[in-house]
């Protein structure tokens, strides 16, 4: 049985996925193209998307679909619970997830050129201030306020993971997001800005020492 | 006190058998048992009486959430709230958002589609949302392709509600024209693309649900959603606008047939 996660060699959509193959030691290819390839690729996929898994030649693709397949059929109960009060803990924190991302989305792609989406013209000589002031704005309300949401769901479920003791599917997905912002990528949205939340960030650093994880990230820093 | 008789048809005896004994109560009602007796809807009775579902008044993020209980036959009390008295609702809930779920026991539970998994493992049976990973993949790969639509649509939503959220300013002299655009735009070239991936996937699932035979927590997503789009709510969205998409408009039939929701949507609200 062959696995091959194809994406371009960022984190992003498809770390989740990396990180749920790592965890429950599930060999796959990790294959990551350029811009270039992906150019020629895009019409022969399904959506015209990535990431996408192939196993055993056949395509299937949306990355939390593919996270949960991973999670569901290698990993244990407990990565990806069957019972409905621990599922819906796993789920809630996904759509805290969402939601956050939905705060951030505007102001990441406003800074990517995809302004025309939200109705801004294509010229548009106030861009590069829209975008400061609205990552400005993220940062000092939104970051801050899931941050707290974060900080309260820890402690609630007993300070270790975000859903209780055990690692699941919510933190492979939350990790590398709250990771980016962390490493300061983003321009307008200082590094710091996590750390006057030292539950979240002792959390990201519980994280980073699951052995798998920790030996994945020194491999691919 | 009323009396009820409750009767089963699942395999006896099972593990809730074996312990129960004759002749309970539950809450205010005396209870006698037939012959076999049943886990899930005596889980049903005790568990779901009191269950409570609060959202605005419209369809949108709860509507799922009331599909999936009104398919899994689970009693609920949709509550409504107006506009005007959520300001005051709001610092009261968690993520000061609805809708937000009531059990009996007066917890809480948030994130619509938390709660719609919630509903869907509880109270359905594995048919409306798989365990095995191969069909859950299929639905969550539904679900994917759902969130991609909405992504697409929601910037033409909002920017008339909230249009500073995508940096444009409070007072903005182009809003107007503006949604105009994004949404003929919209109209004429993405939604015919999701309509594609949407019937490509119906025909290859047999034609008769998204995922299959059977009717899943995705279709109980994507029927409130493209319902959106023919029922006029949005300026410069014609109400014919799916008609070009037949195998998508079937679907839609189908699912309005269905017993549970053909009867939740002849009820008034």
């Amino acid at each position: 049985m062959s696995l091959k996660l194809t994406y371009f060699n960022l984190e992003a959509a498809a770390e989740k996925i990396r990180l749920a193959c790592v965890v429950t030691n599930t060999v796959f290819e990790d294959n990551r193209i350029s811009f270039d390839d992906w150019k020629e690729l895009k019409p022969k996929t399904k959506y015209g998307q990535l990431p996408f898994l192939t196993e055993e030649g056949k395509e299937m693709y949306q990355s939390f679909a593919l996270l949960k397949y991973i999670a569901r059929k290698y990993g244990d109960d407990n990565l990806y619970p069957q019972d409905p009060v621990k599922l819906y803990a796993v789920e809630e924190a996904l759509g805290l997830l969402d939601d956050f991302s939905k705060q951030w989305v505007p102001a990441l792609y406003l800074g990517m050129g995809r302004h025309t989406s939200f109705g801004h013209p294509e010229e548009w000589p106030e861009k590069d201030a829209t975008v400061k002031s609205m990552r400005e704005k993220f940062a000092a309300e939104a970051l801050p306020q899931f941050l707290k949401h974060l900080t309260t769901h820890i402690e609630a479920n007993g300070g270790h993971f975000l859903c209780g003791e055990n690692l699941t599917i919510a933190d492979l997905a939350w990790v590398p997001q709250l990771r980016y912002f962390a490493k300061g990528i983003a321009d307008h949205v200082p590094k710091e800005a996590l750390d006057g939340f030292p539950v979240v960030t002792a959390y990201m650093a519980r994280f980073m020492e699951i052995p798998s994880i920790k030996e994945w990230y020194a491999a691919h820093p | 006190m009323t009396s009820v008789i409750l009767r089963c048809t699942s395999v006896f005896p099972c593990a809730t058998s074996r312990s129960a004994r004759k002749n309970e109560f539950y809450g205010d009602k005396q209870v006698f048992w037939s012959g076999r007796q049943r886990c899930e809807s005596l889980r049903r009775t005790t568990t779901s009486m009191a269950l409570k579902l609060t959202y605005f008044p419209i369809e949108a993020a709860a509507e799922k959430v009331r599909l999936a209980l009104v398919m899994t036959d689970t009693p609920f009390e949709d509550v409504r709230v107006p506009f005007p008295e959520w300001p005051a609702l709001k610092p009261t809930t968690k993520y000061g958002q609805m809708p937000f779920l009531t059990l009996d026991d007066g917890t809480e539970m948030f994130q619509s589609f938390a709660l719609l998994k919630y509903v869907a493992k509880m109270y359905g049976d594995d048919s409306l949302y798989p365990q095995d990973p191969k069909k859950l993949y299929e639905v969550e790969e539904t679900l994917g392709l759902s969130d991609d639509l909405a992504r697409a649509w929601s910037p033409c939503l909002y920017v008339s509600f909230d249009h500073t959220q995508f940096g444009h300013p409070a007072d903005w002299p182009g809003k107007d024209d503006t949604i105009k655009e994004l949404r003929e735009k919209f109209i004429e070239e993405k939604l015919p693309q999701y309509m594609k991936f949407l019937s490509d996937k119906i025909e290859a699932s047999g034609s008769q649900f998204l995922c299959g035979e059977n009717v899943t927590i995705a279709d109980l997503v994507l029927l409130p959603q493209l319902r959106m789009f023919i029922l006029g709510f949005a300026d410069h969205v014609p109400t014919d606008c799916l008609e070009k998409y037949p195998v998508v408009t079937s679907w839609m039939s189908r699912m309005m047939e269905v017993p549970q929701i053909k009867e939740w949507y002849a009820k008034p609200k």
